[in-house]
């Protein structure tokens, strides 16, 4: 994704993707430089680090949706506001048999949509208003069956257990170090003395880089398979998977323009000259990006929705 | 397309192909059965504009072609050019067989003319079990076909179509037909006298 050709007036947006996952990535390696020092200046043991992990996934857990919805500029609105938004929502949260969440509103063209909550109970889906301008209905509803189906799902629960576990495995591997040294023969001991605990240190911390670098790819991997399984519960309710596929790629085509894997909108005739120059597509080089994102490409996941739409189709003719 | 291609900016001549073409003919059964898609009975051939003197020795050759090889089934023909000044061959049969072997013989005698790189996609017109227009396009230049379903009425000019259908209609038809994997290729084609 991130070195598609993209029209000018979203270039920005790629430098955008790529500083988000910079910074994700730092934040997380600052966090665990944090805890790193924490653990050397103070002697905090295991225990207490767990605890602290424990406070802050806490934390996350309870007020990330606020933030979310706070840090997108959504607002929450009634079903006076958005009378036919609140009607489709309630049909599908019927059908999917989920209390009907809250409905927020980000008045931006970017077509987006995301839900967050602890629960059921809980739960938020935002929309952008670029969406709502941009799909059909049936591609509408299918796109909030998607965000209807991470709340099933318990996404956000999953995702905050899976960052938790990442945060532990990296303390528990600083302190194999740190304790390790004691073990073999009382070294960490003597490493009051410069030269010895310098390396245990330096040893530490690449381990605990290590960790995080693997865990934030395995987070990563993990979140692009919950995005898959979403698709597929947003293809059970609305029974039509070619909904949900026909509006990711009308999102792709609208955020990468030329470089999407939109469907063209210009007539054969006239598209003709431009179509001589795009008969072989651009070098494509997402495998890189694809690891490091937290959603699959379009076109695995169209691919995944055609899949379940021949499927139906075969057990409707076999049935 | 290695990269030293994409490198340098060659780019092999793309083979102009009416061969899969005939692929329309059987898939046409599961189109039926399985889709529940009739086929109108139209189907047409859409090149770029031609000289008038060199056109209308082709068209004479086409007609009389068309007389030697439809003794037994009836395909008529008509010819225009629409408001992109584009050629348009248009033939009508009841019998769809004769009208995939038509086209494909159609398209085999324009490129044999040298006309291959005029020519630019192949057009055939089915109605769904409510009498709406879907249609299936064959692009030469790529071999493929794709489904076109338009949502709005010809005349009205927001040109709505209906991109869900069209990836069911591509998806479960991917076996009888060499379906075109590239959406970007999906090109509507409005305004259809056919």
């Amino acid at each position: 994704m991130l070195t598609r050709n993209r029209p000018t007036w979203y270039k920005p947006d790629n430098g955008l993707a790529a500083r988000m996952v910079l910074t994700m990535f730092l934040l997380g390696a600052v966090y665990v430089g944090f805890v790193f020092a924490l653990q050397y200046a103070f002697h905090i043991g295991f225990i207490p680090l767990l605890l602290i992990a424990v406070a802050i996934a806490a934390i996350q857990f309870f007020f990330s949706d606020k933030i979310a919805l706070a840090s997108m500029g959504a607002k929450e609105v009634s079903e006076a506001e958005a009378p036919d938004l609140h009607a489709m929502i309630a049909r599908l949260a019927a059908q999917a048999n989920l209390p009907k969440p809250r409905i927020a509103i980000i008045n931006t063209n970017l077509p987006n949509a995301f839900a967050t909550g602890r629960s059921k109970n809980d739960a938020v889906i935002a929309v952008t208003t670029g969406i709502m301008q941009e799909l059909p209905p049936q591609e509408l509803e299918a796109v909030l069956a998607h965000e209807l189906t991470h709340i099933i799902n318990r996404d956000m629960l999953v995702m905050t257990v899976a960052t938790f576990f990442s945060m532990v495995i990296s303390l528990i591997v600083q302190n194999m170090f740190w304790f390790g040294g004691g073990f073999g023969g009382g070294y960490g001991r003597r490493s009051n003395n410069n030269d010895g605990g310098g390396g245990v240190i330096i040893i530490a911390i690449l381990a605990s880089v290590i960790a995080y670098v693997a865990s934030f790819i395995l987070i990563r991997t993990l979140s692009r398979y919950r995005e898959l399984a979403a698709d597929r519960g947003a293809a059970l309710i609305t029974g039509a998977p070619q909904n949900l596929a026909s509006a990711l790629v009308r999102i792709d085509g609208i955020i990468h323009g030329k470089g999407g894997v939109s469907i063209p909108t210009k007539d054969f005739r006239q598209a003709e000259t431009v179509n001589a120059l795009f008969i072989v597509p651009a070098l494509k080089g997402d495998e890189v990006a694809s690891l490091f994102s937290t959603h699959p490409s379009t076109e695995e996941r169209v691919a995944r929705l055609n899949e379940m739409q021949r499927q139906m189709e075969q057990a409707h003719y076999n049935g | 397309m290695g990269f030293f291609d994409a490198l340098f900016g060659r780019r092999k001549p793309v083979p102009v192909g009416p061969e899969r073409l005939f692929a329309m003919s059987t898939a046409q059964v599961a189109l039926e059965s399985e889709q529940r898609l009739e086929p109108t009975g139209s189907a047409g051939i859409c090149f770029r504009g031609i000289e008038s003197g060199p056109f209308g020795l082709l068209q004479a050759d086409l007609e009389q072609l068309l007389k030697i090889a439809g003794k037994d089934e009836q395909v008529t023909m008509k010819s225009f050019e629409d408001e992109l000044k584009y050629r348009w061959f248009v033939f009508t049969s009841s019998d769809f067989q004769a009208l995939v072997a038509t086209i494909h013989i159609v398209s085999q005698t324009l490129i044999e003319k040298g006309y291959d790189t005029q020519l630019l996609f192949a057009i055939f017109a089915f109605k769904n079990a409510d009498g709406k227009p879907i249609y299936w396009i064959y692009n030469y230049k790529r071999g493929t076909f794709y489904p076109f379903v338009p949502q709005t009425d010809s005349h009205d000019k927001t040109r709505q179509r209906n991109n869900p259908e069209e990836m069911r209609l591509a998806t479960v038809m991917d076996k009888e037909l060499p379906v075109e994997k590239d959406f970007q290729f999906w090109y509507p084609v409005w305004d259809l006298q056919l």
